[in-house]
């Protein structure tokens, strides 16, 4: 399991869905409710998230990184077959499976986007601050340092993250920015 | 969650009468013939709900109403961008006004596909409580958002707070006779609250 030759990573990441069109650079889509790990010069995509969270963990020294896209706060009170789209859950099994290619959970570094009230409702507690707390609390478990974030605010995003560079890029209907 | 043959069909039914009258809402607000195109009631994981109706980042406008008491979840009606101009001009034009000539007429663009979407959405949820005799729904106000459609139908899942595996897709496309206007009117619920709605009107049957 530890020090997979790089190729072998490879043959992990191309088993996943991955959406190539000409002129673009490869990139393995995460789906809602899912994780994806990236290896290398990989790049991870993951469309839409409105109140969902989109959570970005890097392994710089092994370059690995994995993405998350984060629905709902906590699996605690259902039964439902795929958990990966709670945090509690999800976070968690992605940050082991990280943790299985040798690397030092301390010295994880995670970026988080998303969070957002889409339809701005009139709640102290929206879907969306209680998916972004949920996260919070599950890296703090870990130590895990949370580098950069964009989130809040009543739009969505789509995340694009570089395995190689660590830098993520993130669009919205307005605009682009890296962080 | 699964049905048995019968459940879907009490499903198929209600969702039908619901999608008719929200129809019927429309075309008596707009002065116009709306036709109602139903499919097939079907059961599919969240993602693939978007995929009938754009692709994921495609911008769409959306109301949300949320629904509380006997049962639980959101009324979600989504618009095309493209199409979201043509909508609100047949509203406006009954009216002799010119939308774009308006000061704010973002905030009146706003204001006016609110007020389509509450009367959509308390027409089918209403057609609901009225058929199976619920005394108990309550609707929120209409909340508005533009943006991409897959953030839309995920967050307006998130917020029913659902949680299981698949959701039911109820959807109705309500087709304006001129003029190709899509619009989509979905009914986002929990499984308990659509067993709920099966063993009512099993109950009223017998």
């Amino acid at each position: 399991m530890f020090f997979l030759p790089i190729f072998e990573k490879k043959i992990k990441t191309l088993k996943v869905h991955i959406e190539l069109k000409v002129g673009e650079i490869l990139k393995v889509k995460v789906k809602v409710g899912d994780y994806r790990l990236g290896f290398e010069d990989d790049f991870l995509e993951t469309v839409g998230l409105g109140s969902c969270v989109g959570v970005a963990i890097f392994d710089k020294k092994n370059k690995i990184a994995g993405l998350a896209h984060i629905m709902l706060p906590d699996s605690t009170n259902f039964s439902c077959k795929n958990k990966l789209k709670f945090a509690d859950y999800c976070l968690e099994k992605m940050i082991e499976d990280i943790k299985g290619y040798g690397g030092d959970v301390g010295e994880f570094r995670a970026k988080i986007c998303g969070g957002s009230n889409m339809f701005n409702v009139d709640s102290k507690s929206t879907i969306g601050t209680r998916n972004l707390e949920a996260v919070k609390n599950i890296l703090r478990k870990y130590k895990i340092t949370v580098v950069a974030t964009d989130v809040g605010g009543c739009i969505s995003r789509t995340m694009t993250v570089s395995v190689l560079t660590n830098e993520v890029l993130i669009r919205n209907k307005d605009n682009i920015k890296k962080i | 969650m699964e049905y048995n043959e019968q459940g879907l069909e009490i499903l198929n039914e209600i969702n039908n009468i619901a999608s008719s009258n929200a129809a019927t809402a429309l075309s008596l607000f707009l002065n116009k013939d709306i036709e109602v195109l139903l499919s097939d009631l079907k059961i599919k994981p969240i993602e693939e709900i978007c995929s009938s109706l754009g692709e994921e980042e495609e911008i769409f406008n959306s109301v949300m109403v949320q629904i509380d008491g006997s049962i639980m979840g959101n009324v979600l009606f989504v618009v095309k961008d493209s199409d979201f101009d043509t909508i609100l001009w047949n509203i406006v034009s009954m009216y002799s006004m010119e939308i774009d000539n308006v000061d704010g007429s973002a905030e009146l663009k706003d204001a006016t596909f609110k007020e389509i979407g509450n009367i959509l959405s308390n027409s089918y949820v209403s057609a609901i409580g009225k058929l199976l005799y619920l005394d108990e729904i309550r609707t929120s106000v209409p909340y508005s958002a533009k943006d991409m459609l897959s953030a839309i139908i995920t967050s307006s899942y998130a917020n029913a707070e659902i949680g299981e595996d698949y959701v039911i897709d109820m959807n109705c496309i309500l087709k304006e006779d001129a003029s190709v206007c899509g619009i989509g009117l979905y009914f986002i619920v929990s499984a308990n609250s659509l067993e709920f709605l099966v063993e009512r009107m099993d109950e009223l049957i017998q």
